[in-house]
């Protein structure tokens, strides 16, 4: 029988290995995915981190516009007090310093010579200086609009200021000019209430390049020009870039510029801060996949025992089987290699039933020929001490030989069981080309091998009388052959009759033929036979018990 | 067993014919001083009757006496138990629900007398069953006369 080809050219390989290569194949894909996802991870995080960069700069440029349009309200606000129009100037200093009790700021007033009238920072009435700022000053007068000065030492508080100025206009003309001194400090504060991580730096420079507040080592650096390249790159810059910041550290850098005042306000992250970060997500990325390597590794090698054992078992099975063992089945984790084993374990069963029937079969076949010829070394004995001549042996003994044989092929059929009355009637008569005009009738009995062997030889011995003297001899001749029973005294009864032969008269000397149809055949199904020579015809007249006929076959 | 014995009369008859075709000569003949040996009256224990009349043959050329034929276990120990035979010759499958090796079994239990298994081929389960009741001994069919005295001079 040509094999069946499954495997498409791969060479044959253990269930384990193609374990390993099916993980490989569901691992591998994903692997690639995982350090493709971990590189996109990183680069979205970059584009976050410039995102926030800039969103932190932007942030701090709308604070600081909402603080110098706070200080703006207040002065304009003071700038309408009543003390201020009657220039009752005692009267306003008192009034701003109420406005500023909660700020670290002055407020300063100054005329069209920039000297200044008066000033929070100091006692009223105390001699001022002029303005520090009179670029400022003049700005306003210029403009007649608010204005916001660059970093300035104040005069009087002597540490770092800016100044936010608004115009008190007489008419068209500006006569004075009402200053709030915020200190470098306010914005300080400012930048360090954003609450960043604390690698993150922010800081403010003011239009000229100076330093005017950060958000760490504010007192190194406040008032330090930014240096050239970095103060240039920040006018430039729209958006995020990489730059040096002041301390000399590689950072990434946003600058947005205030609204109000011009200044530069920067948000900036260390490089270095974010390559650990990255570096700390890639790291955990890879630990992630390196866990989940290992584990499904680990489970994959659990689930693929939980195959490959039972599948071992069934190969060592069906090995066992080849060898001529029996398989006991197994209940292991995996449904297929259970029903390959129940299958491998009942065909183990069925090989051992088989090989023991067929050992039977052996037996039995040679006890049954061995009886045989036990069987036909009596008859041919038999036939040869009745016989006159050679011939008539060679004659008789051919012909029971066959009526032997005709039985003994209804039995085979049948399996060594027996076989159908009917069937063996007719077989007999059939041996004589009698059959069919024979009259067979009964019910269906189905007679063990022992009842067939003899009653074949009565019917043998009834078919070769009639075919030489009786009924078989005559065209016109009949046989009656009927059975009925089992009668209610168990028996069955059979009768051979033949009509419209030859002129029948009773034989002068009962030879054996006679002796097997009446007393061997009756003995021996355990019954009686008798067999009478009425001028009609023979009449043959058997009964046995029902115990020959299988039982099953009683009741149809 | 009137039946029997009238065929008993038969076939002394037969022999008696064969004898005339240049058969052997019957048991007792004093040519044939080998067979000289003490009579035993035995049981023909036989299903098939061909082979029964051989072994009666065979008994008779030797010199024994045939006491009768049964063809099923029960019949084997009725006739034993009216006969009271010597021994009986018993094929081990026979018609009817109880074998050969029960009959004897039952013969020997209750009358005391061996059996010789007379068998085509027993297999080897068959065979335990058949030692286990102390049978005499066993002889191979067909049967020769030569066999059957052997197997005899047990008795």
């Amino acid at each position: 029988m040509p094999e069946r080809v499954f495997n498409h050219g791969v060479p044959p390989q253990r269930i384990r290995t193609f374990l390993v290569l099916f993980a490989l194949a569901l691992t591998l894909p994903l692997m690639g995915l995982a350090v493709l996802a971990v590189n996109q991870l990183a680069s979205l995080e970059e584009t976050e981190t410039e995102r926030r960069v800039l969103q932190v700069a932007q942030s701090l440029a709308d604070d600081i516009d909402r603080e110098l349009e706070r200080a703006t309200i207040t002065l304009e606000t003071l700038a309408t007090s009543a003390p201020l129009a009657r220039k009752d100037f005692a009267a306003f200093h008192e009034r701003a310093s109420q406005a500023l009790r909660r700020d670290k700021a002055g407020i300063l007033l100054i005329d069209r010579s920039l000297q200044q009238l008066l000033n929070t920072r100091a006692t009223y009435g105390t001699t001022l200086p002029l303005t520090v700022d009179p670029e400022t000053a003049q700005r306003v007068f210029d403009t007649k609009e608010r204005q916001v000065s660059d970093l300035i030492i104040g005069a009087v508080s002597r540490q770092p200021v800016i100044n936010v100025e608004v115009p008190i206009l007489a008419g068209k003309e500006v006569r004075y000019i009402l200053i709030m001194a915020l200190d470098a400090t306010r914005f300080e504060r400012l930048l360090q209430s954003q609450r960043l991580e604390p690698q993150w730096i922010t800081g403010i420079t003011d239009k000229k390049g100076i330093i005017l507040a950060r958000s760490e080592r504010h007192a190194e650096f406040v008032g330090k020009p930014l240096p050239k390249e970095l103060l240039e790159q920040s006018r430039a810059a729209k958006g995020v870039f990489q730059a040096t910041s002041v301390a000399g550290e590689g950072v990434m850098r946003a600058t947005v510029r205030s609204q109000t005042a011009g200044w530069l306000v920067s948000a900036t992250v260390p490089v270095a801060y974010l390559e650990a970060s990255r570096q700390r997500g890639q790291l955990f990325a890879v630990a992630m996949i390196a866990t989940s390597l290992v584990l499904g590794a680990a489970l994959a090698y659990v689930f693929a025992t939980f195959m490959a054992r039972p599948l071992e078992a069934a190969t060592n099975a069906a090995r066992e089987i080849g060898l001529g063992k029996h398989v006991e089945p197994i209940k292991s984790p995996l449904v297929e290699a259970n029903t390959v084993i129940e299958a491998l374990s009942a065909a183990s069963l069925e090989l051992k039933r088989r090989q023991e029937h067929t050992a039977f079969l052996m037996g039995e076949l040679a006890h049954r020929a061995k009886n045989q010829l036990a069987v036909v070394k009596g008859m041919a004995l038999q036939t040869a001490r009745e016989s006159a001549t050679v011939d008539e042996v060679v004659e008789q003994l051919s012909q029971r030989i066959q009526g032997l044989a005709e039985s003994q092929d209804l039995m085979v059929r049948q399996n060594w069981q027996g076989a159908w009355l009917g069937d063996l009637v007719k077989a007999h008569l059939d041996l004589f080309g009698a059959g069919s005009r024979a009259l067979i009738e009964g019910p269906p009995l189905f007679l063990n091998a022992n009842a067939v062997q003899n009653i074949g030889f009565a019917l043998h011995e009834l078919a070769t009388n009639a075919s030489k003297y009786g009924a078989i001899k005559s065209p016109e001749g009949r046989v009656l052959v009927t059975w009925r029973g089992p009668e209610e005294d168990g028996r069955i009864r059979m009768d051979w009759v033949e009509r419209d032969g030859p002129l029948v008269q009773t034989p002068k000397r009962q030879g054996f033929g006679f002796l097997i149809m009446t007393d061997l055949v009756g003995q021996a199904v355990r019954g009686t036979a008798t067999l009478e020579f009425s001028p009609d015809g023979v009449h043959w007249h058997l009964e046995f018990p029902a115990s020959h006929a299988l039982a099953a076959t009683l009741n149809s | 067993m009137d039946l029997l014995a009238s065929y008993s009369e038969r076939v002394k008859l037969w022999l008696a014919a064969s004898a005339d075709h240049g058969s052997k000569p019957l048991a007792g003949q004093s040519d044939r001083p080998d067979l000289e040996t003490r009579s035993l009256r035995v049981l023909i224990v036989e299903d098939e009757f061909f082979i029964s009349l051989h072994t009666k043959q065979l008994l008779q050329l030797l010199g024994h006496v045939v006491v009768g034929i049964a063809v099923s276990a029960d019949q084997a120990v009725n006739i034993a138990e009216e006969k009271r035979p010597d021994v009986v010759l018993m094929d081990i499958r026979l018609n009817g629900s109880r074998d050969g090796i029960e009959a004897a079994d039952q013969i020997r239990k209750r009358l005391g007398i061996g059996s010789i298994f007379v068998t085509a081929n027993t297999d080897p389960q068959t065979r335990q069953r058949a030692l286990a009741i102390r049978p005499l001994g066993f002889l191979e069919k067909p049967l020769t006369e030569q066999r059957l005295k052997l197997g005899l001079t047990v008795v």
